[in-house]
């Protein structure tokens, strides 16, 4: 009976009557909520409408990169700035040792160079111009040598052929001798460079001078003309006095003599 | 046809035939030698001679020490000159004249100098009489032993400071072209009693100091007027109304030693720089709740506010350009405290600095291409100069501590020249002021006693 009882199946839960009201429970709380949603919604608004926040800035991004600050630039003692302006870092090629191995006779520094010297290195300047001159009056004999031939040319009735593009001597320089002349070149602005110092206070100034150097074969200034002053005799003064000391400046190269002898050339200071 | 071939056959070879006589015309090759390397000018200053009788001026020893020092200490500062020792001298200034022999009886000569390797010359002689000095002093170029400047001047014995300077300027501003800053002043923050600190202002070269303040509080940020006659300084000063102590703006009248309250809003009042017409002075105001940037008339009126945020943020120290279009200032809006740079009407704010951890105190040089400022890395300060825009960085300063550490180098300030910066230092241990040439390569210590400084603002031009 008892078991039977046990084994009896089990009937549904039968509804009661508080069911409805649980119903009518969630549906006043949905209410209840989205009427509370609806009130702070419209705070919100109002809020919005009647006190303004501050607009929010968003600034332009930027890439930061994380860098450190720059050491101090230690500048070296004199006596090193010294060591390294009489011993330049960049040694000269063996082959160039030889010219300066020629030049055993020439004084170190300019300011040892006798003034005897300089007279014998001035004649020698004068024989190389009037060889030069000598050159030139040889050449206007050739032209009127060639006027003549010309006139006779016309009375031959013939065209004469025009002589193309033929270097003659003291035309611009082609070849070997263009390359040697740059060559040469670069380097003598940073040799006179070396020797030429500049009072501080003349450090922000714009002034600039120009002077033209003859050199001789061996490099010796045999001439300088301020050709540009710079309105500052200071800073002229020392320009002249950095020629002085430059001299005596890299031998020119041997076809080069008479160009850097009869024309010279020109330096700016700085430019 | 003839004709014309044959013509043509004379123009070609006269043409042929001229090259080398237009060679022989021709302009030499040029070449730019380029930048001159830059040297200081050996310079010989005797002692300035007395031209009077000693019985009438009993003090003329130390006036004559006091001129010759000022001109010599001036003329060192200024990195232009390298002085030749006495000792090297082959003739006796104390028996020649003041001008060149042989135009001047007595005179000294020229050909005695050259071989020191004098390249500039100073002969001076003063005299005294009735507490007025005379003091003519002369200057030499004497490679062409040319006389390039030549003054007298007088004034009491007791500005004898004020002729020397005076003289100091007059050289280099016939050398130069530029004007001397040699009668220029600095205001500064000093150290009191009981950690108080006031305002004080002294000649360039730390002598002739003068007390400005006698708040018995603590004052901070000194700034000159551009015509250097008014400093804006801030004051805690306490509030009896309030009962509370609030740092307040204040511009003071060097000249009548009035004083007017500018701007005592809640909080901070500081960090006050003029405007080039003197009209405004900018500030940092903290009423707001987070610090920024105002401008405020001179009278305290019209307050406008410049920078606001972003939130949180602090916009603080502004400096203005000479020319009155840009204000630098520092802010950490970024995270780390760095320099910036807007309009004067607080727009177009650009970052100028990125690197190190922490950048402050900016402030323009007078030309108005460069900004120096006082950078943080490393657990220590330096003073660091770059353009306007912020490139071409380069630090100023570096200084050990006794104890080996790192020293602060900190509230940098331009010379009205342009090639100073005075800033403060701990590197014996307390905040005294140095300057350091603009391109790093000379320091100078300009106090030497047992007081604290700080934020040193330079003045403009005096004289």
């Amino acid at each position: 009976m008892n078991q039977a009882s046990v084994l009896r199946p089990r009937t549904p839960p039968q509804p009661n009557a508080s069911a409805p009201k649980g119903e009518d429970d969630f549906t006043r709380y949905v209410g209840i909520s989205v009427a509370f949603h609806l009130l702070l919604l419209a705070c919100l608004t109002m809020r919005a409408v009647f006190y303004p926040s501050e607009p929010m800035i968003l600034d332009r991004a930027i890439r930061v990169d994380m860098v450190g600050l720059p050491d101090k630039v230690k500048t070296l003692p004199p006596e090193i700035k010294e060591a390294i302006k009489d011993n330049p870092p960049a040694p000269k090629p063996v082959e160039e040792a030889k010219p300066e191995a020629k030049k055993e006779v020439l004084p170190d520094k300019p300011k040892a160079v006798p003034i005897d010297n300089k007279k014998v290195n001035l004649d020698k300047a004068k024989q190389k111009q009037d060889s030069a001159l000598k050159r030139l009056e040889a050449l206007q004999r050739i032209e009127s040598q060639m006027k003549e031939s010309k006139a006779k040319a016309q009375a031959n009735a013939k065209p004469q052929a025009v002589r193309g593009n033929e270097v003659s001597p003291g035309s611009a320089l082609t070849g070997i001798a263009k390359i040697e002349n740059d060559s040469y070149l670069t380097d003598l602005d940073e040799h006179v460079k070396k020797y030429w110092d500049l009072p501080n206070f003349l450090a922000n100034s714009t002034l600039s001078a120009s002077v033209v150097v003859y050199l001789n074969e061996s490099g010796i200034v045999i001439k300088k003309v301020l050709v540009k002053s710079s309105g500052n005799e200071i800073f002229d003064d020392s320009v002249m006095a950095s020629i002085e000391k430059a001299s005596p400046f890299p031998a020119p190269p041997k076809r080069l003599v008479n160009v850097f002898m009869v024309d010279g050339i020109q330096l700016g200071f700085p430019d | 046809m003839k004709n014309l071939i044959a013509s043509f056959s004379i123009f070609s070879l006269a043409f042929f035939f001229a090259l080398p006589e237009a060679k022989t015309q021709q302009s030499p090759v040029y070449i730019k030698v380029g930048e001159a390397n830059l040297k200081k000018s050996l310079i010989a200053m005797p002692s300035f001679q007395f031209q009077g009788t000693p019985v009438s001026a009993p003090g003329f020893a130390k006036t004559g020490k006091e001129l010759f020092d000022t001109v010599s200490n001036d003329l060192s500062a200024s990195t232009y000159f390298e002085f030749i020792n006495q000792g090297a001298y082959l003739e006796d200034p104390a028996t020649t004249g003041l001008k060149p022999a042989p135009g001047t009886p007595g005179g000294f000569s020229f050909e005695k100098w050259k071989p020191v390797g004098a390249e500039f010359l100073i002969r001076a002689g003063y005299r005294i009489s009735g507490g007025e000095l005379t003091v003519e002093a002369y200057l030499y170029f004497v490679p062409q032993a040319k006389q390039v400047l030549a003054k007298v001047y007088k004034a009491s014995v007791a500005d004898a400071r004020t002729v020397a300077h005076t003289f100091a300027n007059d050289v280099v501003k016939e050398l130069t072209g530029q004007r001397g800053m040699f009668l220029s002043k600095l205001v500064t923050v000093r150290s009191a009693e009981k950690g108080q600190k006031e305002i004080f202002i002294m000649d360039w070269d730390g002598s002739n100091v003068k007390q400005v303040t006698s708040h018995r509080s603590i004052t901070q940020s000194p700034a000159w007027s551009p015509d250097g006659k008014s400093i804006a300084y801030t004051w805690f000063a306490w509030h009896s109304n309030h009962k509370v102590t609030n740092a307040d703006l204040f511009v003071y009248e060097l000249g009548t030693g009035k004083r007017f309250v500018v701007s005592y809003q809640k909080g901070i009042n500081s960090g006050a720089a003029f405007t080039p017409d003197r009209k405004h002075i900018l500030l940092t105001i903290s009423s707001g709740g987070n610090p920024d940037i105002y401008r405020i008339t001179t009278e305290g009126k019209s307050p406008v506010r410049l920078t606001n945020g972003p939130k949180g943020a602090m916009n603080v120290e502004p400096a203005m350009s000479p020319d009155g279009r840009k204000i630098a200032f520092s802010s950490d809006r970024s995270g780390r405290p760095m320099i910036y740079v807007m309009d004067s009407d607080g727009s177009n704010i650009k970052r100028i600095t990125f690197a190190g951890e922490y950048n402050a105190s900016p402030r323009w040089s007078p030309d108005g291409k460069k900004i120096v400022f006082a950078g943080h890395e490393k657990s220590h300060f330096d003073i660091f100069v770059m353009n306007a825009d912020g490139t071409n960085m380069s630090r100023l300063t570096s200084a050990k501590k006794p104890n080996g550490k790192m020293a602060d180098n900190e509230d940098p300030s331009f010379s009205p020249d342009g090639r100073h910066v005075v800033f403060v230092s701990n590197r014996t241990g307390i905040n005294q002021l140095y300057m350091v040439s603009v391109d790093g390569e000379t320091e100078r210590r300009i106090t030497f006693d047992r007081h604290e400084y700080f934020r040193p603002n330079w003045s403009p031009f005096l004289d």
